[in-house]
């Protein structure tokens, strides 16, 4: 519990740090850009300080290419 | 608006060298003797050639794009849409393997050093300096590897001469043992993890380097070397501590560093070892980092990527949490997935680009033509002339200076690599502008004598005394990249 409010935290002081000057040089891709990558990172670290169960990325490029790799393997055989 | 950052062609090979080493050191013995046990040493040798024509592919796509990182030259070669698309896959790769990358040294700092500190604290140490040290731009990244560089070969060769008292000669035999299948393997195993990545150094080849003739050069140099280094471990891990023994390892290496003993006094210095290859995942890290953060602001389209850097850590250090449940997973997801996940992205869509940009003729010199001769003199060619200089000051900087000046803007306009035409043009004086105007073949017929031999090359256009004056300059400007590295070769030859 403490985690998370942790990282809300400096997810909130990197957010106060860094929109404003964007903001300044009216670059309006780049926040919501900044915004959406922020997010995304808050909240995976908050999934991990809780330690829900998120499944690795790397289990959908395992899915993706187990065919191919199949494959591979029955063609060397 | 940011300034654009420039490295030499030295850094480039230091980083070359140490990227291609990476987390290849740790886990590359144990991956390569499970298929073709005390054979490994010679599929290392054959790997490492084979690197080299991957080597060459890069720098043939770096050709075509000059001014261009990987991630641009897919939207200019594939179009809008597509380009847009293998770039996201791109990015993907680079993302993950960075997240992959946090959680391998945390992985390895908890199993082998310090076994009760959790693994978070390693991944969020070490991506702080991460991000630091992409805040602070590459510029000042390669500075660093610069001096990172010595301190790995002092200890790399203390390394090698401490261990070689354990030798068993008879580990080796017997030679050529393993089937041709396991070989073929194994070595697809090495390429994978060795020269596959380097594809990411294609983020800075073309575009961040000031010379590019030295740049290639070191660019071939460096993963040579690295690859040599890759190749005295495993037979340094086969030797001393045997194929099976090496095969049932994590890390081999730091095991390898365990036995270390000097007259059974000095004991126990694997961590001071363990620096090494800190020092090469640091450098794999951050260009593995480094190329997400910079594809991400050129996919959207994002002048200044700065902002961007402490979103994408938070990101990357999360991924290193739930990447990889355990070492097992990594352990498969290594040996399986992985040649085949990054061989799309680093060798296919690399071969798919140059052969589509030979298709529609993409030579390099796209952008520039609509600019007047005068007026490029300036803006567009300031950044690499001015560094071209610096590296060229042995050079009288006069004529330097006047030489392009009179003529440095055709040599923009027309050619493919600025700097080495900037250095013909500093010997040459007025006359050799139509040289320069003629074609781009003036880094092609350079490359005929750095041995590294780029086959696209017509130099009919040029006349005699262009090519040679350009080479002894070219020559000049190299000796200072080289030195270093023949010494470290010769040095880890002993």
């Amino acid at each position: 519990m403490i985690m998370t409010i942790v990282i809300l935290l400096i997810s909130a002081s990197i957010a106060l740090a860094i929109i404003p000057t964007l903001k300044k040089n009216k670059e309006k891709k780049a926040i919501v850009i900044f915004s959406i990558l922020l997010l995304i990172g808050a909240a995976l670290n908050i999934g991990v300080s809780l330690r829900l169960k998120i499944p690795s990325p790397l289990d959908l490029v395992t899915f993706i290419f187990s065919p191919i790799r199949d494959l591979i393997i029955s063609l060397t055989k | 608006m940011m300034e654009k950052e420039i490295i030499s062609s030295r850094q480039f090979m230091i980083i070359t060298l140490l990227f291609s080493i990476g987390t290849a050191i740790l886990i590359i013995p144990s991956t390569v003797t499970s298929e073709s046990k005390q054979d490994a040493w010679i599929v290392a040798i054959i790997g490492v050639a084979i690197s080299l024509l991957l080597v060459k592919l890069f720098v043939a796509l770096g050709n075509r794009t000059p001014t261009q990182t990987f991630i641009e030259a897919n939207e200019t070669i594939l179009g809008r849409f597509f380009g847009k698309i293998t770039a996201l896959g791109f990015i993907s790769l680079t993302l993950l393997s960075a997240g992959e990358l946090l959680f391998f040294i945390g992985a390895f700092m908890k199993t082998e050093v310090m076994v009760e500190t959790p693994t978070m604290v390693f991944a969020l140490l070490f991506g702080i300096i991460i991000v630091y040290a992409t805040y602070l731009g590459i510029e000042v990244f390669a500075r660093s590897t610069e001096i990172l560089f010595p301190i790995f070969i002092l200890i790399f060769i203390v390394f090698v001469i401490c261990i070689s008292p354990q030798i068993h000669i008879e580990n080796i035999k017997p030679i050529l043992e393993a089937s041709p299948k396991s070989i073929s393997f194994s070595m697809f195993q090495f390429i994978s993890l060795f020269s596959f990545p380097l594809a990411v150094l294609l983020m800075i080849f073309p575009s961040a380097v000031n010379v590019h003739k030295s740049a290639q050069k070191g660019f071939y140099i460096g993963s040579m070397i690295g690859g040599l280094i890759l190749i005295i471990i495993i037979i340094l891990c086969i030797l001393v501590l045997g194929p099976a023994n090496t095969a049932a390892r994590i890390s081999p290496s730091y095991a390898l560093a365990q036995r270390i003993s000097i007259g059974n006094f000095v004991q126990r210095i694997e961590v001071i070892m363990a620096v090494m290859w800190i020092i090469s995942i640091f450098i794999r890290t951050f260009m593995y980092f480094y190329a997400s953060v910079i594809g991400i602001a050129q996919v959207c389209k994002i002048k200044d990527h700065r902002p961007l850097i402490f979103p994408i850590g938070l990101i990357t250090i999360g991924l290193s949490q739930i990447i990889h449940p355990n070492i097992v997973h990594s352990y498969t997801y290594n040996r399986e997935i992985w040649p085949l996940f990054s061989g799309v992205f680093t060798v296919s869509l690399p071969l798919l680009l140059l052969i589509v940009a030979m298709i529609r003729k993409i030579n390099g010199n796209q952008g520039n033509t609509t600019q007047s001769n005068t007026s490029s003199n300036g803006g567009n060619s300031s950044q690499s002339e001015s560094n071209s200089n610096d590296e060229n000051s042995t050079q009288s900087n006069n004529s330097n200076n006047s030489a392009q000046s009179d003529s440095g803007n055709n040599s923009n306009n027309s050619s493919q690599s600025n700097s080495s035409s900037n250095n013909e043009n500093s010997a040459q004086g007025d006359s050799s502008s139509n040289s320069n105007n003629s074609s781009q073949s003036d880094s092609s017929s350079n490359n005929e004598n750095s041995a590294q031999g780029d086959s696209s090359s017509d130099n009919s256009n040029q006349s005699d005394s262009s090519s040679d004056s350009n080479n002894s300059t070219q020559n000049e400007s190299d000796t200072g990249n080289t030195p270093n590295s023949d010494r470290s070769g010769n040095s880890s030859d002993k």
